[in-house]
């Protein structure tokens, strides 16, 4: 971990028992995202995105492995620790706008009450809400505010007192694409404003404006994108998940390998 | 600060935006305290109904003040004490006004001047008020004499203005009669006379029809110039009779503590006024004895009674549990906000509580009207107190009720807020309820039959734990065949397909509720079954306990058979068999006036006319035919003091009206037994003295058979007229009985009352658990809705929806009522001989009924299933489609 990781994760691994027995929805996952970053960490259903988001915003400890959020290790903290670390350095936006804010209260009072707990007032959270361009809905309560402004308002009051992440999870997946544009022009503002954003998502609108993307394959890390470069990811025991489409390059399940221990590189071809 | 009161009062205000929030927490509430409240008020009036019973038996004379004072000097002393007594006692609600009565010893005898006296014993006799109660036949102006009744008139030869000698070992008295009345015996129930101090109301009349003792009426004005009067009764009978033991209770306080002071206070003053050491004043109500009675009645009946409550606190909770998953579902995404927030479970547990409490207070109100309208409608018909808790119980029962949705929410919420990828069913919860089960079961199978307390804990949990425990294996079953066969039925028609694959893939919730709604039709259908066969079987042995409505021994005289037109005389004795030794009872019966007084019922075993016409059947000249009650042999003989009896057993009966135990017992004619005895004594007699005999001379040597049995009366009709009919036919009893005093009996109400409320209590639970299924329903709305846009893009038709829906939750619903209807019926046969409420008296309790029950119980899951179907159809139809597809897509 650099001094310039927000989150780091280090061979996460949660294994969940069903009735048709045990399931590993997270595989050995060490991703950085370094803070004042946007990443995307994207794959199809069932990769363990929401698995991967929960262990990140400490909701859910992993079966193995750790995640250190700000430097702090989650794993060895206890319950109560937690939820006090939850609170002070971490934030979550869901799905459904109106699953992010209490009913009956005004927008300003949304991130207001988290603004309090954060040890700031409702100059700071009127700030937020002004600067994620919402200055005319201070007073309107959730009924009162489309889904696009509902999700502006929660990314208010998640980022409001400048926790270590703001985590969100599909936040532009129950919205019109204007409203989806707005909320991710919402994102942007924060991550440049300062605020690290861990963003599960299928909109290709939000990938392209993350920093960073993380690809997940069947609970594992298939790939990282960002700073302009696509990096594969070696597991624990060596292995490297070829990039989707690359597969078929090899039907015969079978690669050349070559290893240039001058120059510290590796290649691989079809044989 | 203001700001912080704003956000306290919107937290506050939360759950008032959800109406089906709202709605389920009164509910819930309502059902809570509903139940706790029926529970007290369901034994209140248990325990009023049958504890007061015995009271109807007691005069209000009798339970109210009854002071006898010995030794009353004179006129002015009786008039003194009278008023001061009533000052004290002015204004009292609960006695009615005084009587007083002052009256002679009875060693008196009287007769007309110049005649012979009669032998019999009269007494002299002030009472207020009883120049009022008579109907006068004679009198004369000269009011300062005696007034005789019109029988002693007519022994007497006497009339009104004769002079009348009433002989005293000291005090002489010669007055005249100044009226003649109507005889006031035997007295009417509910008349004047019916207060009379038991001491002035004779127990015999001998044969001349004229009562042991004759009353002779004088106004109180001239009774102590007619000699010393000796005795003072004053009398202040209850206003009403009390309809609760505590009214009674309180009666009973006053009565006691007005006796307490008088006897210390009064009798002092009394005796200074009088400068005499005498007056003596002796307390003579019956009120401590009958709530003595009354409590020993109540407590047996606590046991029982008490665990219907906890039955009924345990089902409250329960439901209060399932309004605190409710709560947590309907509010995971406020709680996923608050955990993601940093808040604690805790935190959340008790702001969902203090959310909560306006509608459970709301609930609570609703649901003491709902517990009295459960009551009203299903329970005993005692008097029972309306608010049935007060204030500080209903305040505790919606504290418990919040304390555990604070609990199971802090509980569940993180659960609720992330669902976890479904995980296997713990064995923990299923394991307990098996033990439980078996625990139950083997103390019932072990306990004894005839103990006093058969009815504890275990005993009432045991249909509960037994019916929970085949819920759970079930429900287990369910699971494994879902898993087995989820991706079975691709032959079958759409809507049961479709059915199938809902049923297999159901969630939790709904297989819980299956479960829930399971056992509550089974308790109900438990209920159903044994409370009216406990009923029956009770009024089935109280007929054979009693006979008719009423009976009562005979004491030292014969009551003609056919002296009522609703009346019979049995005559029974023990005897034993001659053979083997065995006590025998035999009970011999009149085959013309039988069936005016007994009732008979089919239970017994046979028809009426059949009885009579098997006890007729010719048999051997020497017997007598009988039928056999009970384990009694087969032809023998039977020895008692006065004789022996050769029977031939001509038939058997499971019972018989006046039968008050399973011990052998023979029934025989008791005209064909005369006839038999007549004619084998007649035959003994020309064998000895020739056939030309004159039989006249020899009646000396004939006696009846049934000399040496003992007699006794049914009737069907009251207590009050039996008693009256004996009186007037002077006849004296001992040990009447009746039907009530059986059927009322603790030990007879016991089961019954406590599985009764099993009805409410499974009434209470249907409506909770079928009400959650609506409710789960409406929560399944969205992917409900999903399905079924989906399925009429694929060509679903409308009418296919509502047949697949039917044929979905007749499969959850259908299942649920065949487990709740076969374990029921089974644990009902197998509890039933348990609470026998008289298992000395046959026949033995027998359970009928269960198909007219399982054809109920189909009717009311079919209508539950339909209803549920078509309301389930008609908001999922209601939804465009493409607000559905624009949602999931």
């Amino acid at each position: 971990m650099t001094s310039h990781d927000a989150v780091l994760c280090r061979h996460l691994l949660r294994v969940y028992d069903s009735p048709s027995g045990r399931v590993q929805a997270v595989r050995g996952v060490d991703i950085a995202v370094r803070t004042g970053t946007m990443t995307a960490v994207v794959g199809p259903s069932g990769s363990g995105k929401s698995s991967l988001l929960r262990m990140i915003a400490g909701l859910d400890r992993p079966t193995a492995g750790d995640v250190l959020i700000g430097g702090l290790s989650l794993s060895a903290l206890s319950d109560r620790s937690l939820r006090r670390t939850r609170h002070r350095l971490v934030s979550n936006i869901y799905q459904q706008p109106g699953q992010n804010l209490l009913p009956g209260r005004t927008a300003l009072e949304q991130v207001e009450r988290t603004a309090r707990r954060r040890g700031l007032g409702e100059s700071d959270a009127r700030a937020m809400l002004e600067l994620l361009g919402l200055e005319g809905r201070l007073r309107h309560r959730p009924q009162e505010l489309s889904g696009g402004e509902q999700q502006r308002v929660a990314f208010a009051r998640g980022a409001v007192g400048s926790p270590a992440v703001v985590i969100a999870d599909e936040p532009t997946a129950e919205l019109d694409s204007a409203s989806g544009r707005a909320v991710i022009d919402a994102m942007a503002t924060l991550a440049t404003a300062g605020s690290t954003i861990v963003v599960a998502t299928h909109d290709p609108a939000v990938m392209r404006a993350a920093t960073h993307v993380v690809l997940l394959r069947d609970g594992a890390v298939a790939s990282e994108t960002g700073d302009d470069i696509e990096l594969a990811v070696i597991d624990q025991s060596g292995r490297i998940q070829l990039p989707p489409g690359v597969r078929s390059w090899f039907p015969e399940d079978r690669a050349l390998i070559h290893v240039d221990e001058d120059n510290e590189r590796v290649w691989i071809e079809r044989p | 600060m203001r700001s912080r009161f704003r956000s306290a009062l919107r937290t506050l205000a939360e759950p008032w935006g959800t109406p089906g929030l709202v709605i389920g927490t009164v509910g819930a509430f309502m059902i809570v305290v509903g139940l706790v409240s029926s529970g007290v008020m369901y034994s209140d009036a248990a325990v009023n109904k049958v504890a007061l019973s015995g009271l109807d038996e007691v005069s209000p004379a009798d339970a109210g003040i009854d002071l006898r004072i010995l030794g009353v000097p004179d006129a002015a002393a009786v008039k003194d004490f009278d008023a001061v007594m009533r000052s004290r006692l002015a204004g009292s609600p609960l006695l009615a006004p005084p009587v007083l009565t002052v009256y002679a010893t009875s060693d008196r005898t009287a007769g007309i001047v110049g005649e012979v006296a009669d032998t019999r014993r009269v007494r002299m006799m002030a009472r207020e008020g009883a120049f009022d109660a008579i109907e006068v036949v004679d009198s004369v102006p000269d009011g300062s004499g005696v007034w005789i009744s019109e029988g002693y008139a007519s022994v007497l030869g006497a009339a009104a203005g004769d002079t009348i000698s009433i002989i005293h070992p000291t005090v002489p008295v010669e007055t005249i009669i100044s009226g003649v009345y109507r005889d006031i015996f035997p007295i009417a129930p509910g008349s004047y006379w019916a207060d009379l101090p038991s001491d002035l109301t004779p127990l015999y009349f001998p044969q001349s029809g004229r009562p042991s003792e004759e009353i002779v009426l004088v106004p109180l004005s001239v009774m102590f110039d007619q000699g010393p009067a000796e005795i003072m009764r004053w009398q202040a009978p209850l206003a009403s009779t009390p309809s609760t033991v505590e009214e009674l209770r309180t009666v009973e306080r006053f009565v006691s503590g007005f006796d307490t002071a008088l006897i210390q206070e009064e009798g002092e003053a009394l005796r200074a006024a009088t400068g005499r050491p005498d007056p003596t004043i002796v307390s003579a109500t019956q009120i401590s004895d009958v709530r003595a009675e009354v409590d020993r009645s109540a407590a047996r009946l606590a046991e029982p009674l008490q665990t219907v409550r906890l039955a009924g606190l345990a089902l409250g909770l329960a439901v209060a549990a399932a309004a605190a998953m409710f709560a947590a579902d309907h509010n995971r995404s406020v709680f996923r906000l608050l955990l993601s927030d940093g808040d604690s479970p805790g935190f959340i547990g008790a702001r969902t509580a203090i959310q909560l409490a306006g509608p459970a207070l709301l609930g609570a109100g609703l649901g003491l009207a709902f517990g009295w309208m459960l009551v009203a409608a299903l329970g005993p018909d005692g008097a029972f107190d309306a608010p049935g808790l007060d204030a500080s119980e209903v305040a505790l029962t919606v504290g418990v009720g919040l304390a555990l949705i604070a609990v199971i929410t802090a509980a569940v919420a993180v659960d609720r807020a992330f669902p976890q990828p479904a995980r296997r069913r713990p064995l923990g919860a299923d394991l307990a309820i098996l033990a439980v089960a078996a625990l139950a079961w083997y103390r019932v199978t072990t306990a004894p039959m005839t103990s006093g307390s058969r009815i504890d804990l275990l005993v009432v949990v045991f249909p509960i734990a037994g019916l929970a425990a085949s819920v759970v294996v079930a429900l287990r079953l369910l699971d494994w065949v879902s898993r087995r066969f989820q991706n079975a039925g691709s032959g079958l028609p759409t809507p049961a397909f479709l059915a199938w694959r809902r049923i297999a893939s159901a969630q939790a919730t709904s297989r819980t509720l299956t479960g829930a709604i399971a056992l509550a039709l089974g308790v109900l259908v438990f209920a159903t079954a044994l409370v009216p066969a406990l009923d029956r079987s009770l009024e089935t042995k109280a007929v054979a306990v009693i006979g008719g409505t009423a009976s009562a021994d005979i004491l030292g005289s014969t009551f003609p058979a056919d002296a009522d037109p609703a009346t019979t005389v049995v005559w029974h004795r023990s005897a034993r068999l001659r053979s083997e030794g065995v006590g025998t009872r035999l009970i011999g019966i009149d085959e013309e006036t039988f069936f005016n007084g007994a009732t008979w019922l089919d239970d017994f075993g046979m028809s009426r006319d059949e009885m009579i016409e098997r006890l007729n059947r010719p048999v051997e000249d020497t017997a007598v035919p009988v039928l056999a009650v009970g384990s009694a042999p087969s032809d023998g003989v039977v020895s008692s003091q006065t004789g022996s009896l050769s029977y031939q057993v001509v038939g058997r009966l499971a019972s018989f009206p006046w039968i008050s135990s399973d011990s052998p017992t023979l029934v025989f004619s008791a005209d064909r037994l005369r006839t038999q005895a007549r004619a084998i004594w007649e035959s003994d007699v020309r064998a000895e003295f020739g056939d030309a005999v004159d039989l006249d001379e020899f009646e000396g040597s004939w006696d009846d058979p049934l000399d040496g049995f003992n007699e006794t009366v049914i009737t069907q009709r009251s207590p009050e007229e039996l008693r009256s009919l004996l009186v007037s036919n002077g006849v004296s009893d001992r040990n009447l009985v009746t039907l009530a005093g059986v059927t009322d009996s603790p030990e007879g109400q016991a089961g019954i009352l406590a599985f009764s409320y099993f009805q409410i209590l499974a009434g209470a639970g249907l409506l909770a658990a079928v009400s959650s299924l609506l409710i789960s329903l409406s929560q399944q709305q969205r992917s409900r809705r999903l399905s079924f846009t989906m399925a009429s893009r694929m060509g679903l038709s409308g009418r296919q929806h509502i047949t697949a829906t039917i044929l979905e939750l007749a499969g959850l619903v259908g299942i649920a009522s065949t487990v709740a209807y076969l374990s029921a019926v089974t644990l009902t046969r197998r509890i039933l001989p348990q609470f026998d409420p008289l298992p000395d008296v046959p026949p033995g309790v027998a359970l009928d009924g269960t198909a007219s029950l399982g054809l109920m119980l189909a009717g009311l899951t079919t209508s539950i299933v339909v209803t549920a179907a078509l309301w389930t159809h008609r908001s999922v139809r209601s939804t465009a489609a493409a607000e559905v597809l624009r949602d999931v897509t």
